[in-house]
Protein backbone atom coordinates (compact mmCIF):
# COMPACT_ATOMS: atom_id res chain seq x y z
CA UNK A 1 0.00 0.00 0.00
CA UNK A 2 1.14 3.54 -0.62
CA UNK A 3 1.62 6.16 2.07
CA UNK A 4 -1.49 7.88 0.76
CA UNK A 5 -3.60 4.73 1.02
CA UNK A 6 -2.31 3.93 4.50
CA UNK A 7 -3.00 7.47 5.64
CA UNK A 8 -6.56 7.32 4.34
CA UNK A 9 -7.24 3.88 5.82
CA UNK A 10 -5.81 4.73 9.23
CA UNK A 11 -6.84 8.36 9.52
CA UNK A 12 -3.45 10.05 9.56
CA UNK A 13 -3.04 13.74 8.87
CA UNK A 14 -0.38 14.96 6.49
CA UNK A 15 1.66 17.78 7.96
CA UNK A 16 3.94 18.43 4.98
CA UNK A 17 1.87 19.91 2.17
CA UNK A 18 2.88 19.36 -1.44
CA UNK A 19 5.16 16.43 -0.66
CA UNK A 20 4.41 13.36 -2.82
CA UNK A 21 2.87 10.51 -0.85
CA UNK A 22 2.48 7.79 -3.46
CA UNK A 23 5.52 5.80 -2.33
CA UNK A 24 4.80 2.13 -1.75
CA UNK A 25 5.47 1.07 1.84
CA UNK A 26 6.62 -2.48 2.50
CA UNK A 27 8.48 -2.13 5.80
CA UNK A 28 8.36 -0.09 8.96
CA UNK A 29 10.54 0.76 11.96
CA UNK A 30 9.47 2.04 15.33
CA UNK A 31 11.94 3.75 17.66
CA UNK A 32 12.44 7.01 19.52
CA UNK A 33 16.18 6.66 19.86
CA UNK A 34 17.74 8.38 16.87
CA UNK A 35 21.02 6.44 16.99
CA UNK A 36 18.97 3.23 16.89
CA UNK A 37 17.11 4.37 13.77
CA UNK A 38 20.39 5.38 12.19
CA UNK A 39 21.82 1.93 12.82
CA UNK A 40 18.80 -0.30 12.23
CA UNK A 41 16.42 1.28 9.73
CA UNK A 42 16.44 0.22 6.08
CA UNK A 43 15.74 2.17 2.91
CA UNK A 44 12.03 2.67 2.34
CA UNK A 45 11.04 2.14 5.99
CA UNK A 46 8.10 4.09 7.32
CA UNK A 47 9.41 5.44 10.64
CA UNK A 48 7.03 5.68 13.59
CA UNK A 49 8.23 7.92 16.39
CA UNK A 50 7.35 10.57 18.98
CA UNK A 51 10.41 12.69 18.31
CA UNK A 52 9.37 15.98 16.74
CA UNK A 53 12.67 17.79 16.44
CA UNK A 54 14.37 18.80 13.20
CA UNK A 55 16.90 15.97 13.62
CA UNK A 56 14.28 13.41 12.55
CA UNK A 57 14.35 14.90 9.05
CA UNK A 58 18.12 14.46 8.94
CA UNK A 59 17.72 10.79 9.89
CA UNK A 60 15.02 10.25 7.27
CA UNK A 61 17.24 11.78 4.60
CA UNK A 62 20.34 9.86 5.69
CA UNK A 63 18.52 6.54 5.70
CA UNK A 64 16.26 7.16 2.69
CA UNK A 65 13.10 6.46 4.64
CA UNK A 66 9.73 6.63 2.89
CA UNK A 67 8.24 8.88 5.55
CA UNK A 68 7.74 9.67 9.22
CA UNK A 69 4.62 9.05 11.27
CA UNK A 70 4.34 10.92 14.55
CA UNK A 71 2.25 8.95 17.03
CA UNK A 72 0.45 9.85 20.25
CA UNK A 73 -0.78 13.14 18.84
CA UNK A 74 2.70 14.62 18.91
CA UNK A 75 3.01 17.60 16.58
CA UNK A 76 6.13 18.19 14.51
CA UNK A 77 7.90 21.46 15.29
CA UNK A 78 7.49 24.22 12.68
CA UNK A 79 11.17 23.98 11.70
CA UNK A 80 10.76 20.25 11.22
CA UNK A 81 7.80 20.66 8.88
CA UNK A 82 9.56 23.34 6.85
CA UNK A 83 12.73 21.29 6.40
CA UNK A 84 10.79 18.10 5.66
CA UNK A 85 8.86 19.88 2.94
CA UNK A 86 12.10 21.19 1.48
CA UNK A 87 13.71 17.73 1.51
CA UNK A 88 10.51 16.00 0.33
CA UNK A 89 10.11 13.86 3.45
CA UNK A 90 6.43 13.20 4.17
CA UNK A 91 5.44 13.64 7.81
CA UNK A 92 2.13 12.30 9.06
CA UNK A 93 0.45 12.58 12.40
CA UNK A 94 -1.90 10.28 14.31
CA UNK A 95 -3.49 10.55 17.76
CA UNK A 96 -3.10 6.78 18.25
CA UNK A 97 -0.37 5.34 20.48
CA UNK A 98 2.62 3.72 18.72
CA UNK A 99 1.66 0.18 19.75
CA UNK A 100 -1.80 0.54 18.26
CA UNK A 101 -0.54 2.13 15.06
CA UNK A 102 2.12 -0.51 14.50
CA UNK A 103 -0.44 -3.26 15.11
CA UNK A 104 -2.74 -1.85 12.46
CA UNK A 105 0.10 -1.40 9.98
CA UNK A 106 1.15 -4.99 10.55
CA UNK A 107 -2.38 -6.14 9.82
CA UNK A 108 -2.26 -4.25 6.54
CA UNK A 109 0.88 -6.09 5.48
CA UNK A 110 3.66 -3.71 6.48
CA UNK A 111 6.52 -5.81 7.82
CA UNK A 112 9.17 -5.09 10.43
CA UNK A 113 11.56 -7.74 9.08
CA UNK A 114 15.14 -6.64 8.36
CA UNK B 1 18.48 40.98 28.36
CA UNK B 2 16.39 43.65 26.66
CA UNK B 3 16.26 46.44 29.25
CA UNK B 4 14.19 48.83 27.10
CA UNK B 5 11.45 46.24 26.81
CA UNK B 6 11.45 45.79 30.59
CA UNK B 7 11.06 49.53 31.11
CA UNK B 8 7.97 49.51 28.90
CA UNK B 9 6.52 46.67 30.96
CA UNK B 10 7.22 48.65 34.13
CA UNK B 11 5.09 51.52 32.87
CA UNK B 12 2.30 49.15 31.94
CA UNK B 13 2.41 47.48 35.36
CA UNK B 14 2.38 50.80 37.19
CA UNK B 15 -0.78 51.85 35.36
CA UNK B 16 -2.45 48.60 36.40
CA UNK B 17 -1.33 48.90 40.01
CA UNK B 18 -3.37 52.07 40.30
CA UNK B 19 -6.48 50.19 39.26
CA UNK B 20 -6.48 46.95 41.21
CA UNK B 21 -6.83 46.29 44.90
CA UNK B 22 -3.72 44.11 44.85
CA UNK B 23 -5.12 40.97 46.41
CA UNK B 24 -4.79 37.60 44.75
CA UNK B 25 -8.01 35.80 45.55
CA UNK B 26 -7.96 32.97 42.98
CA UNK B 27 -5.30 30.29 43.22
CA UNK B 28 -4.29 28.02 40.34
CA UNK B 29 -1.86 25.17 41.02
CA UNK B 30 -0.15 23.36 38.14
CA UNK B 31 1.49 19.99 38.85
CA UNK B 32 5.16 20.25 37.91
CA UNK B 33 6.69 16.97 39.12
CA UNK B 34 8.66 14.72 36.75
CA UNK B 35 5.49 13.01 35.52
CA UNK B 36 3.72 16.33 35.10
CA UNK B 37 6.56 17.76 33.05
CA UNK B 38 6.78 14.58 30.96
CA UNK B 39 3.04 14.77 30.26
CA UNK B 40 3.29 18.38 29.11
CA UNK B 41 2.72 20.60 32.16
CA UNK B 42 5.08 23.31 30.94
CA UNK B 43 3.08 24.39 27.88
CA UNK B 44 -0.09 24.11 29.99
CA UNK B 45 1.27 26.57 32.55
CA UNK B 46 2.48 28.86 29.79
CA UNK B 47 -0.95 28.77 28.13
CA UNK B 48 -2.67 29.66 31.41
CA UNK B 49 -0.35 32.61 31.99
CA UNK B 50 -0.74 33.82 28.42
CA UNK B 51 -4.52 33.61 28.51
CA UNK B 52 -4.60 35.49 31.82
CA UNK B 53 -2.36 38.15 30.27
CA UNK B 54 -4.73 38.45 27.30
CA UNK B 55 -7.95 38.59 29.27
CA UNK B 56 -6.65 40.29 32.39
CA UNK B 57 -6.60 38.33 35.62
CA UNK B 58 -4.74 40.36 38.24
CA UNK B 59 -6.57 38.57 41.03
CA UNK B 60 -5.26 35.17 39.93
CA UNK B 61 -2.03 33.63 41.21
CA UNK B 62 -0.55 30.67 39.32
CA UNK B 63 1.87 28.44 41.22
CA UNK B 64 3.52 25.04 40.79
CA UNK B 65 3.41 21.91 42.90
CA UNK B 66 5.29 18.63 42.95
CA UNK B 67 4.03 15.15 42.13
CA UNK B 68 0.55 14.48 43.55
CA UNK B 69 0.69 10.74 42.97
CA UNK B 70 -1.88 10.63 40.16
CA UNK B 71 0.71 10.43 37.41
CA UNK B 72 -1.56 8.95 34.73
CA UNK B 73 -3.86 11.98 35.02
CA UNK B 74 -1.11 14.54 34.53
CA UNK B 75 -1.02 17.38 33.59
CA UNK B 76 -3.11 18.27 36.64
CA UNK B 77 -4.43 21.74 37.41
CA UNK B 78 -6.15 22.77 40.69
CA UNK B 79 -8.51 25.73 40.80
CA UNK B 80 -9.34 27.41 44.10
CA UNK B 81 -11.83 30.23 43.89
CA UNK B 82 -12.90 32.11 47.06
CA UNK B 83 -15.84 30.44 48.74
CA UNK B 84 -15.75 27.46 46.34
CA UNK B 85 -14.51 23.89 46.75
CA UNK B 86 -11.23 22.94 45.07
CA UNK B 87 -11.59 21.52 41.55
CA UNK B 88 -8.84 19.41 39.97
CA UNK B 89 -8.69 19.09 36.20
CA UNK B 90 -6.81 16.14 34.71
CA UNK B 91 -5.12 15.44 31.36
CA UNK B 92 -5.02 19.15 30.66
CA UNK B 93 -3.47 20.44 27.43
CA UNK B 94 -2.96 24.05 26.29
CA UNK B 95 -6.31 24.09 24.47
CA UNK B 96 -8.24 22.87 27.52
CA UNK B 97 -6.21 25.22 29.70
CA UNK B 98 -7.37 28.26 27.74
CA UNK B 99 -11.01 27.17 28.12
CA UNK B 100 -10.47 26.59 31.83
CA UNK B 101 -9.13 30.15 32.19
CA UNK B 102 -12.06 31.70 30.32
CA UNK B 103 -14.92 29.58 31.63
CA UNK B 104 -13.85 28.60 35.14
CA UNK B 105 -11.01 30.76 36.47
CA UNK B 106 -12.50 34.00 35.17
CA UNK B 107 -16.08 32.92 34.43
CA UNK B 108 -16.76 30.86 37.53
CA UNK B 109 -18.26 27.82 35.74
CA UNK B 110 -16.70 24.40 36.24
CA UNK B 111 -16.16 22.34 33.06
CA UNK B 112 -17.39 18.89 34.16
CA UNK B 113 -15.96 16.87 31.26
CA UNK B 114 -12.39 17.97 32.13
CA UNK B 115 -12.68 17.37 35.88
CA UNK B 116 -10.59 14.66 37.51
CA UNK B 117 -11.61 15.31 41.11
CA UNK B 118 -13.63 17.74 43.15
CA UNK B 119 -13.55 18.46 46.88
CA UNK B 120 -16.85 17.48 48.47
CA UNK C 1 12.39 18.66 29.95
CA UNK C 2 15.46 17.77 32.00
CA UNK C 3 16.35 21.33 32.97
CA UNK C 4 12.87 22.14 34.23
CA UNK C 5 12.87 18.88 36.17
CA UNK C 6 16.23 19.54 37.87
CA UNK C 7 15.23 23.13 38.64
CA UNK C 8 12.10 21.75 40.34
CA UNK C 9 14.42 19.74 42.63
CA UNK C 10 16.18 22.96 43.58
CA UNK C 11 12.84 24.61 44.33
CA UNK C 12 11.74 21.63 46.40
CA UNK C 13 14.96 22.12 48.38
CA UNK C 14 13.65 25.63 49.13
CA UNK C 15 16.51 27.34 47.34
CA UNK C 16 16.20 31.15 47.35
CA UNK C 17 18.41 31.26 44.25
CA UNK C 18 18.73 28.95 41.24
CA UNK C 19 21.39 29.40 38.56
CA UNK C 20 21.06 27.69 35.19
CA UNK C 21 24.10 27.82 32.97
CA UNK C 22 24.59 26.24 29.56
CA UNK C 23 27.91 26.30 27.75
CA UNK C 24 28.41 25.10 24.18
CA UNK C 25 31.87 24.59 22.71
CA UNK C 26 31.73 23.73 19.03
CA UNK C 27 35.44 22.96 18.69
CA UNK C 28 35.41 20.57 21.65
CA UNK C 29 31.96 19.26 20.56
CA UNK C 30 30.72 19.68 24.12
CA UNK C 31 27.61 20.98 25.86
CA UNK C 32 27.65 21.45 29.62
CA UNK C 33 24.47 22.15 31.56
CA UNK C 34 24.76 23.32 35.16
CA UNK C 35 21.98 23.83 37.66
CA UNK C 36 23.22 25.32 40.91
CA UNK C 37 21.16 26.17 43.97
CA UNK C 38 21.64 27.37 47.54
CA UNK C 39 18.89 25.23 49.02
CA UNK C 40 18.85 22.53 51.67
CA UNK C 41 21.37 20.26 49.93
CA UNK C 42 21.53 16.47 49.76
CA UNK C 43 22.68 14.53 52.85
CA UNK C 44 26.08 12.81 52.26
CA UNK C 45 24.64 9.35 52.92
CA UNK C 46 22.12 9.79 50.10
CA UNK C 47 24.40 11.60 47.65
CA UNK C 48 26.15 8.56 46.09
CA UNK C 49 22.78 6.92 45.37
CA UNK C 50 20.78 9.96 44.36
CA UNK C 51 20.63 9.00 40.68
CA UNK C 52 19.13 5.61 41.58
CA UNK C 53 15.46 5.91 40.58
CA UNK C 54 14.43 3.79 43.56
CA UNK C 55 16.07 6.02 46.13
CA UNK C 56 13.71 8.26 48.06
CA UNK C 57 14.01 9.86 51.48
CA UNK C 58 11.27 10.47 54.01
CA UNK C 59 12.89 13.47 55.57
CA UNK C 60 13.36 15.56 52.47
CA UNK C 61 11.05 15.95 49.50
CA UNK C 62 10.96 13.21 46.85
CA UNK C 63 14.13 12.73 44.81
CA UNK C 64 12.27 11.78 41.69
CA UNK C 65 13.29 10.33 38.36
CA UNK C 66 14.79 13.58 37.09
CA UNK C 67 18.41 12.88 38.03
CA UNK C 68 18.26 9.26 36.91
CA UNK C 69 16.88 10.23 33.49
CA UNK C 70 19.42 13.00 33.14
CA UNK C 71 22.30 10.67 33.95
CA UNK C 72 21.25 8.10 31.36
CA UNK C 73 20.74 10.81 28.75
CA UNK C 74 24.21 12.26 29.41
CA UNK C 75 25.95 8.87 29.39
CA UNK C 76 24.17 7.86 26.21
CA UNK C 77 25.63 10.98 24.59
CA UNK C 78 29.26 10.51 25.49
CA UNK C 79 28.92 12.61 28.60
CA UNK C 80 28.39 12.31 32.31
CA UNK C 81 26.52 13.64 35.32
CA UNK C 82 28.29 15.07 38.35
CA UNK C 83 26.46 16.11 41.49
CA UNK C 84 28.02 18.02 44.36
CA UNK C 85 26.10 18.94 47.44
CA UNK C 86 26.52 20.16 50.99
CA UNK C 87 23.62 20.17 53.45
CA UNK C 88 22.86 23.73 54.45
CA UNK C 89 24.87 25.12 51.53
CA UNK C 90 23.24 23.84 48.35
CA UNK C 91 23.59 21.55 45.34
CA UNK C 92 25.31 21.69 41.98
CA UNK C 93 24.26 19.37 39.15
CA UNK C 94 26.53 19.32 36.10
CA UNK C 95 25.59 17.34 33.00
CA UNK C 96 27.87 17.17 30.00
CA UNK C 97 27.02 15.93 26.52
CA UNK C 98 28.73 15.52 23.21
CA UNK C 99 27.20 18.53 21.45
CA UNK C 100 26.69 16.93 18.07
CA UNK C 101 25.46 13.55 19.30
CA UNK C 102 22.36 12.35 17.44
CA UNK C 103 20.68 11.33 20.71
CA UNK C 104 21.34 14.53 22.61
CA UNK C 105 17.92 15.83 23.66
CA UNK C 106 17.38 19.25 22.06
CA UNK C 107 17.05 21.97 24.67
CA UNK C 108 13.55 22.83 23.51
CA UNK C 109 11.90 26.11 24.30
CA UNK C 110 14.20 27.53 27.00
CA UNK C 111 12.10 30.68 26.95
CA UNK C 112 9.09 28.72 28.05
CA UNK C 113 11.13 26.79 30.63
CA UNK C 114 12.56 29.95 32.23
CA UNK C 115 9.24 31.77 31.88
CA UNK C 116 7.36 29.05 33.68
CA UNK C 117 10.04 28.84 36.40
CA UNK C 118 10.18 32.57 37.01
CA UNK C 119 6.48 33.35 36.88
CA UNK C 120 5.58 30.24 38.90
CA UNK C 121 8.08 31.05 41.64
CA UNK C 122 8.11 34.86 41.93
CA UNK C 123 9.92 34.91 45.28
CA UNK C 124 12.93 32.95 43.95
CA UNK C 125 15.95 34.49 42.27
CA UNK C 126 16.83 32.96 38.92
CA UNK C 127 19.89 33.47 36.80
CA UNK C 128 20.14 32.01 33.29
CA UNK C 129 23.43 32.18 31.43
CA UNK C 130 24.01 30.66 27.99
CA UNK C 131 27.29 30.74 26.11
CA UNK C 132 28.09 29.51 22.59
CA UNK C 133 31.77 29.76 21.67
CA UNK C 134 32.26 32.97 23.61
CA UNK C 135 28.97 34.63 22.62
CA UNK C 136 26.71 35.03 25.62
CA UNK C 137 23.14 35.66 26.60
CA UNK C 138 21.96 36.12 30.15
CA UNK C 139 18.86 36.87 32.14
CA UNK C 140 18.70 37.68 35.84
CA UNK C 141 15.57 38.15 37.91
CA UNK C 142 17.48 40.40 40.30
CA UNK C 143 18.14 42.83 37.45
CA UNK C 144 14.55 42.45 36.31
CA UNK C 145 13.30 43.41 39.75
CA UNK C 146 15.59 46.44 39.80
CA UNK C 147 14.09 47.71 36.56
CA UNK C 148 10.50 46.73 37.26
CA UNK C 149 10.53 48.29 40.67
CA UNK C 150 8.59 46.69 43.48
CA UNK C 151 6.14 44.86 41.20
CA UNK C 152 6.08 41.10 41.60
CA UNK C 153 7.42 38.85 38.85
CA UNK C 154 4.25 36.80 38.60
CA UNK C 155 2.64 39.39 36.35
CA UNK C 156 1.71 37.75 33.03
CA UNK C 157 3.64 40.36 31.07
CA UNK C 158 6.80 39.05 32.75
CA UNK C 159 6.25 35.55 31.38
CA UNK C 160 5.76 36.92 27.90
CA UNK C 161 8.90 39.04 28.23
CA UNK C 162 11.05 36.14 29.43
CA UNK C 163 9.88 33.86 26.63
CA UNK C 164 10.56 36.44 23.98
CA UNK C 165 13.85 37.69 25.41
CA UNK C 166 15.29 34.18 25.81
CA UNK C 167 14.20 33.10 22.33
CA UNK C 168 15.74 36.16 20.71
CA UNK C 169 18.90 35.91 22.79
CA UNK C 170 19.49 32.24 22.04
CA UNK C 171 18.76 32.80 18.37
CA UNK C 172 21.34 35.60 18.31
CA UNK C 173 24.10 33.42 19.76
CA UNK C 174 23.20 30.33 17.72
CA UNK C 175 22.31 28.05 20.61
CA UNK C 176 21.48 24.34 20.51
CA UNK C 177 22.83 23.53 17.09
CA UNK C 178 23.80 20.11 15.78
CA UNK C 179 26.44 21.17 13.22
CA UNK C 180 27.42 17.82 11.64
CA UNK C 181 23.83 16.57 11.57
CA UNK C 182 22.62 19.80 10.02
CA UNK C 183 25.16 19.39 7.20
CA UNK C 184 22.92 16.60 5.93
CA UNK C 185 20.06 19.06 5.60
CA UNK C 186 21.96 21.75 3.73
Amino acid sequence: MTLKELAERLGWELRTKNVPVDTDVKTGYSSDLLSDVLANSIEGDLWITRQAHLNIVAIAVMRDLSGILLANGVEPEPETIAKAAEKMVPIFQTPLPTFEVVGRLYQLGVSGKR
Amino acid sequence: MNVEELKKIREKMQKEMDLRSGEKSVKVVVGMGTCGIAAGARPVMAAIQEELARQGGPQVSVVQSGCAGFCEQEPLVDILRPGEKKVTYGKVNPEKARRIVTEHILGGKVIPEFVFAQEK
Amino acid sequence: MHILDIAQNALAARAPRVEVSIREDLAKDRMVIEVKDNGLGIPPEILPRVTDPFVTTRKTREVGLGLSLLRSAAERCGGSLQIQSKPGKGTEVVASFQLDHIDRPPLGDMGETMGVLISGNPEVDFCYHHEVDGQTYSLETQKMREILGTASLDHPAVLAFVRQDVREGLDRIGADRFPKIMEVLR
